[in-house]
């Protein structure tokens, strides 16, 4: 019958093509759902991590940061938090000088509580990249298990990830067991991190982080960072070690205030 | 001219001190950058002069402020304040342009325990009524 009409077969073949390449298209799309963060078309269905991420809190925000400092939580071993009482006194009366963070940047087990610095993430497939303030960058893999040839320990740890819906979950061993979870509280060995990693809304990122670390931790430790998106942050480093401090001397390794007027300092106001 | 002003320690704080930093061993830049000992965060002290410089540097921008004084033979004291990291002031308001050199300049700060003209800055109230909060110091740790 479609021969004796043209028009009605060629309207014919048009519905079927389209027909077809709409369910190419259907099915490419449902693939790169199912491998979303696999290739770099599928990337555009993962939720939009982008910009710059502010931790919210002090000293980013107002706040009692001494506080917030001043509090352990309840899971960390009672010798543990004496120590780092001791320690965090010691500091404060000036009498202890500490330059734990001229070590290099090292994950101690949940993203900080603000003083690292903002966050940024960059997706490619079959990865994903956290870039920190402080110059810690993190490496997940987006696979189930750890690389094969992955290091026993290393400053970021080895971090293998999945997407459960719109929450990244990321889960981290590996670590080094020097790396600070707290100052003056390392972490052990035998630790473990597992963060999901969602938005709580369009510019808050919600950080669930489990901690894991027995040396430390009478049980696994829950917590949870909120940061702020910030589209437009210039990514500032942030270097608390380096060659002109003027709050340290190396020579003596002690703590001063240099006021040596900077060189190119201008004038004073004419009278 | 080199002004410092240096914490004092023991051989038996040396001692802990090394303790403290072999646990430590990675990140702690969550705690702070110093101790802030050198700073008397008990009592809050205001100034007023023109911006000289603002020096935009990790660890710690430093605000440099000339204060009138008709005593010395330029007819100015310099004055040092130090302040939060580029980093967290970026986040609160602070550009590399956020202080103008020669713009008046109100500034509240911890002083010196040991009297040199400086301290670690608090707030600063500029022309207009802008008003910038600093970050760090005594008070905030």
């Amino acid at each position: 019958m479609l021969r004796n009409h043209p028009m009605v077969a060629a309207c014919a073949a048009i519905v079927v093509a389209a027909g077809l390449a709409a369910g190419d298209a259907l099915a490419a799309g449902t693939n790169a759902i199912r491998s979303r963060g696999m290739t770099y078309d599928s990337l555009k269905y993962l939720p939009d991590f982008g910009g710059s991420w502010v931790p919210a809190g002090p000293p980013f925000e107002p706040g009692d940061l001494a506080a917030l400092r001043a509090t352990l939580p309840p899971e960390v071993r009672p010798e543990i938090a004496a120590r780092y009482q001791e320690g965090r006194k010691q500091i404060l009366s000036g009498a202890l000088v500490e330059r734990g963070y001229c070590e290099p940047p090292t994950f101690g087990g949940r993203l900080r509580d603000g003083a690292a610095g903002s966050l940024e993430f960059l997706f490619t497939p079959g990865r994903i990249t956290i870039a920190v303030e402080s110059g810690l960058v993190r490496r997940i893999y987006l696979r189930d298990t750890p690389p094969e040839n992955a290091l026993p320990e290393s400053r970021g740890g080895t971090s293998i990830g999945r997407w459960e819906g719109r929450t990244l979950v990321v889960e981290t061993s590996g670590l080094s067991p020097a790396a600070a979870f707290l100052p003056g509280i390392a972490l052990g060995h035998g630790a473990h991190v597992v963060e999901r990693i969602s938005l709580q809304d369009a510019n808050t990122l919600r950080v669930e982080t489990i901690t894991t670390a027995p040396e430390i931790l009478l049980a696994p430790l829950k917590s949870v960072g909120i940061y702020r998106r910030k589209r437009d942050r210039m990514f500032t480093d942030f270097d608390t070690c380096v060659q002109d401090d003027r709050s340290y001397d190396a020579k003596s390794r002690s703590e001063q205030f240099d006021a040596t007027p900077p060189s190119d300092l201008p004038p004073p106001p004419a009278h | 001219m080199r002004k410092s002003f240096r914490a004092t320690r023991s051989l038996h704080l040396a001692i802990i001190a090394l303790s403290f930093s072999a646990l430590l061993g990675g990140e702690s830049k969550v705690l702070a950058h110093h101790t802030y000992a050198m700073f008397d965060g008990e009592h809050t002290k205001v100034i007023s002069g023109t911006v000289a410089k603002l020096e935009w540097k990790n660890p710690h921008v430093f605000v440099w402020v000339y204060v009138p004084n008709q005593n010395t033979p330029g007819g100015y004291d310099l004055w040092a304040f130090e302040n939060g990291s580029p980093s967290v002031l970026g986040a609160i308001g602070w550009s590399l342009k956020a202080l103008k050199m020669g713009e008046p300049i109100t500034v509240e700060y911890w002083p010196l325990k040991n009297g040199d003209k400086g301290g670690h800055f608090e707030k600063a109230t500029l022309s207009g009524g802008r008003s910038l909060r600093g970050a760090g110091g005594p008070g905030r740790f």
